[in-house]
């Protein structure tokens, strides 16, 4: 502590100390009374101050009490400072952890609230420290003036991480912008954080007078990549919130149970059973016995109890983490039973617990369905072979001549059946595959063309000259990311005369020759039309590894639209969710928030998932879509134990530069104590002076 | 606080002062008396009451031999006979301007109890004596005997002040000296102070006591000395003795005056082990005792009054 006019109230000291001390000792008024005699007075006083040491300080207690009030606003009137978090001119980002695990109630209310009270007071000290300066504006951008800091940021993080507001010294803004963080059911990823904080942190690092001090106000428990989280340039200050051995003084012990897997999948053979995994954890430091009840669209259908042992001090999780719980712990559980239609799971604990997103976990299970297929080609036992390795129940075949008799609505299987395992066989595909042959009429159901193309306005194939015809090319870009190129490497790939493709706006490239577009998507009326403008006979790609990863990629995505055969449907949270969607113009679904988003291209794509729930829809989607279950399932954000250390690295900066310090004026505090102590004051005198 | 000390009211009711006839002063040992009275006396005199025969000596009245005797023991005795004397009744009044205090007032008290004393005194033709002291004896009336002196003693006692200026300061001491040159005469002798005295108690009992005196001290304290509080002694005081002028500064709190209490409790049973050291009766009055209470009451279970 340091003061800022000493002078002064060293000054008013020696005025104003002699005098209460001669004030009290001289001229105190003391009424006159006449007794009859003094004689028992005096003896009494005198064997009052024999017998009690104390009684000259009991007797002096009230001046004791009134140097003390001076004592107080005279220090006040020093203005005593106090170093606060971050040096003239270095700036702070507060990085706030919302993620699921934050939501938990082992500090009152949460320890959201917990952490988003320790933002506030962080900026709270930052606040005061605008004040010496006397030039910090009261909102946007200030200049920096002297004595202030160099602002603040204001990141939040779960999944993904996000500008809450950037630096400003207007503690206004920034508390604002900490209250505004809302509670989210997402895992902890504090890698793009510290990605957003970075270019700061290296324009710190680069220049000398300012640095960066970033605060992250986390329960710890954070995920890793396996790499390791590093912020050069920076200093990073962890502050924990939340229970456990590290955690915060007088908060609960972590008492959580979650359920940290949860999946359902359809026999093999028999797709009208249905088979139900999950995986149950306990994370409190005492054995927890509960019951597990599965519920069938509302229903309880089984009920199975649980007895799971106290964690262990450390749980291994990530890559590292063995595949079989190593104690009791953790238990996994399975239930069994027939179910053809389609319907929303729901397993849930009645443990009482800290974290309730993680009791629940719900999926929609999806009909039982058997992809079918059909190949139009005069004879390609490349292609043929390569469907069928890519897990396609039914492949049929046709002769292009043959599929010109056909009309159009006989090869649609128009949607999901509710029945599920009815129309085994003759009523309809889910894809059609065209070798080499371009249909007349454009096919209601999802294909896959080679060589060929679909009558629709927005693509046509170009073949090859006659000249080129067997010139060989490459292939110079495929767009992995897209779900039909996923883990398909073309680089090895030689294609000969493959010809190329004219797209318009509407479709999508997915990969290029050197002549053009080669492969590309196209969506008309909700039915996916990918055309690929070379022979897959005319070039190396069935003898690659990547052409039947392709060809699965493809199946899976036109046919089931992505989902496994069989599978529920269940995302967890954070997750981007791509709604297969004809109709309408934008789709609301209602849960624990409202999302709404416009339809394109046959898809509406929902924003990544905050919270944990069932969202329901009133559009008209294929089920499963009309409800999605989100859920949590993160062991890491179920274990409630609070890090005691945060490992993010950083590069050491310049340590010999002096820490000069925010000063904090804290005049105010003894200003309040002397208040206090003249209530105090009070007290004493009218307890002396009325018996 | 009113100066009640000298209000010419009446010391003495009509209607008390009838209560009181019945009343005698006792002594509780036989002493000798100047006169002769109702009182059995130390000599062998001339009363009707026989005490004793003793052997003839020259120079015997001769109208004193039991000749009845001689005829039958052919030797010569005397008749005696109990002499009755009056009682010498000495009334001594504290003046000190600390008896001028508490309400009610110590002074008038203790002039009131002088009253009943002497009026009791004089109407069993005992002889009474008033003495008022501070430093030394100041005011006296000796030799009363009778009802026809009452309005004297009545007369004495109301126009009795409290000393003020230098002689304010009791000095009981002195004053017990004096007094023991004035009364000479053996007899009963009643003390009406405070004796809040801050002389040696036991050298002014000394000039007092012994086999001549029959001596009765009654210490009154007003009801604002035994409990300060009733007289609002609290908080940062400057205490002036009502004597001396000597101030004490004190900040009464509670501790304070528990201690107080205790020092009076104590001082108390000084004066009372002093007394009965000296064989001197004691008793202690507060003086919202009512004043008919102590008289008929109080002084009679202590043998003064009989």
């Amino acid at each position: 502590m340091s003061f800022l006019s000493p002078g002064l109230a060293l000054l008013f000291a020696g005025i104003t100390i002699p005098l209460l001390v001669s004030l009290y000792f001289l001229k105190l008024r003391r009424r006159m009374v006449t007794v009859s005699s003094t004689l028992l007075w005096k003896k009494a006083i005198r064997e009052m101050q024999v017998n009690s040491p104390f009684q000259r300080m009991r007797r002096s207690l009230l001046l004791l009490l009134q140097l003390l009030i001076l004592g107080a606003l005279l220090f006040a009137m020093a203005r005593p400072t106090m170093e606060t978090i971050a040096n003239p001119g270095q700036r702070v980002v507060i990085v706030i952890d919302h993620s699921g695990s934050m939501n938990a109630t082992d500090v009152s209310p949460t320890r959201l609230d917990e952490a988003k009270k320790a933002a506030l007071d962080l900026i709270d000290s930052m606040g005061a420290g605008g004040d010496n300066g006397g030039g910090a504006s009261s909102t946007g951008e200030t200049s920096g003036g002297g004595g202030t800091s160099g602002g603040a940021m204001v990141v939040s993080f779960a999944q993904n991480a996000q500008v809450r507001q950037t630096f400003t010294n207007d503690p206004v803004l920034l508390r604002d912008a900490v209250k505004q963080i809302d509670a989210t059911d997402q895992v902890s990823m504090l890698e793009p954080a510290l990605r957003l904080i970075e270019p700061y942190a290296a324009r710190s690092s680069a220049d000398d007078s300012e640095g960066l001090v970033v605060y992250i106000i986390s329960d710890g428990r954070v995920r890793e990549d396996g790499r390791g989280l590093s912020l050069a340039g920076a200093t990073l200050k962890y502050i924990p919130i939340g229970g456990g051995p590290a955690g915060n003084a007088g908060a609960a012990d972590p008492d959580n149970v979650g359920i940290v897997s949860f999946s359902a999948r359809r026999d093999f053979d028999k797709p009208e059973i249905v088979q139900v995994f999950a995986r149950v954890a306990n994370y409190g430091s005492e054995p927890v016995k509960a019951n597990l009840s599965l519920s069938l669209d509302g229903k309880v259908t089984r009920v199975q109890p649980v007895s799971l042992g106290a964690a262990p001090a450390v749980v291994a999780t990530g890559p590292d983490a063995p595949a079989t719980p190593t104690s009791g712990y953790e238990t996994s559980v399975q239930f069994d039973f027939v179910l053809p239609g389609t319907a929303l799971l729901e397993l849930s604990h009645d443990h009482a617990d800290q974290l309730p997103v993680d009791d629940k976990a719900r999926l929609t299970l999806a009909p039982a369905r058997r992809l079918r297929v059909l190949l139009v080609t005069e004879g390609n036992a490349f292609l043929a072979r390569g469907i069928q390795s890519a897990g396609v129940r039914q492949l049929a075949m046709m002769t292009p001549a043959k599929f010109e008799d056909q009309a159009p609505e006989s090869l649609s299987r128009g949607g999901w059946e509710a029945a599920g395992t009815s129309g085994l066989a003759g009523e309809g595909f889910d894809v059609i595959v065209f070798d080499g042959y371009s249909p007349t009429t454009t096919p209601l159901v999802d294909s896959l063309y080679f060589a060929a193309a679909p009558p629709i306005e927005g693509i046509r194939r170009i073949p090859s000259a006659e000249e080129d015809k067997h010139t060989s090319e490459r292939i110079l870009y495929a767009d992995d990311s897209h779900p039909l190129l996923r883990y398909v490497v073309l680089d090895d790939v030689i294609l000969s005369g493959p010809g190329r493709l004219e797209v318009s706006p509407q479709a999508t490239v997915l990969a290029t020759g050197q002549s053009g577009p080669i492969m590309a998507e196209i969506v008309q009326d909700g039915v996916r039309h990918v055309v690929a403008s070379f022979d897959v006979l005319q070039s190396n790609w069935p003898i690659k590894i990547s052409f039947p990863v392709f060809l699965g990629n493809t199946m899976q995505t036109l046919g089931l639209g992505g989902m496994s055969e069989g599978a529920g449907v269940a995302y967890r949270t954070g997750e981007v969710v791509s709604i297969p969607a004809d109709t309408g113009d934008s789709i609301t679904y209602t849960g624990p928030e409202t999302l709404t988003v416009r339809r394109t291209q046959g898809a509406a794509v929902l924003p990544p998932l905050a919270r944990a729930g069932i969202y329901t829809t009133d559009a008209k989607v294929q089920p499963p879509y009309d409800r999605l279950g989100v859920n949590l399932l993160d062991a890491d954000e179920s274990d409630l134990r609070t890090a005691g250390v945060l490992n993010v690295s950083t590069v050491a900066g310049d340590t010999t530069a002096q820490r000069a310090g925010i000063r904090r004026e804290v005049w105010r505090w003894f200003v309040w104590g002397a208040l206090g102590v003249m209530l105090l004051e009070w007290l004493v005198y009218t307890r002396r002076m009325h018996l | 606080m009113p100066d009640t000390a000298t209000q010419p009211e009446s010391l003495l009711s009509p209607s008390f002062m009838h209560r009181l006839d019945r009343l005698d002063v006792m002594s509780r040992k036989v002493l000798i008396g100047k006169m002769q009275g109702e009182r059995r006396s130390k000599k062998k005199g001339q009363s009707v009451e026989f005490a004793d025969y003793r052997s003839y000596v020259v120079g015997d009245d001769l109208r004193f031999i039991d000749w009845n005797l001689y005829a039958r023991l052919d030797k010569l005795f005397l008749r005696l006979f109990m002499e009755e004397e009056d009682l010498s009744v000495s009334v001594v009044l504290d003046v000190t301007a600390s008896m001028d205090f508490g309400e009610p007032n110590k002074l008038l008290y203790a002039k009131r109890v002088a009253a009943a004393l002497s009026y009791i005194g004089l109407t069993h033709y005992n002889r009474v004596n008033l003495y008022t002291f501070a430093d030394t004896v100041t005011d006296m009336a000796q030799g009363m005997r009778g009802r026809r002196p009452i309005p004297r003693m009545l007369g004495f006692l109301q126009r009795q002040e409290p000393i003020a200026g230098e002689a304010a300061s009791g000095n009981l001491a002195n004053a017990c000296k004096r007094l023991a040159l004035l009364q000479r005469q053996p007899g009963v002798i009643v003390l009406l102070s405070d004796f809040l005295d801050k002389g040696d108690l036991n050298q002014a009992l000394r000039y007092l006591a012994g086999e001549k005196h029959d001596v009765y001290a009654i210490q009154l304290l007003s009801p604002q000395e035994v409990d300060p509080a009733k007289g609002n002694i609290l908080g940062d005081l400057r205490l002036r003795d009502i004597e001396d002028g000597d101030i004490a500064e004190v900040s009464v709190s509670p501790a304070l005056l528990k201690k107080y209490k205790a020092n009076l409790q104590a001082y108390c049973q000084h004066v009372r082990e002093q007394c009965l050291r000296r064989g001197v009766a004691y008793m202690i009055s507060e003086t919202d005792v009512p004043f008919d209470t102590l008289v008929l009451k109080y002084l009679r279970q202590k043998g003064l009054l009989g």
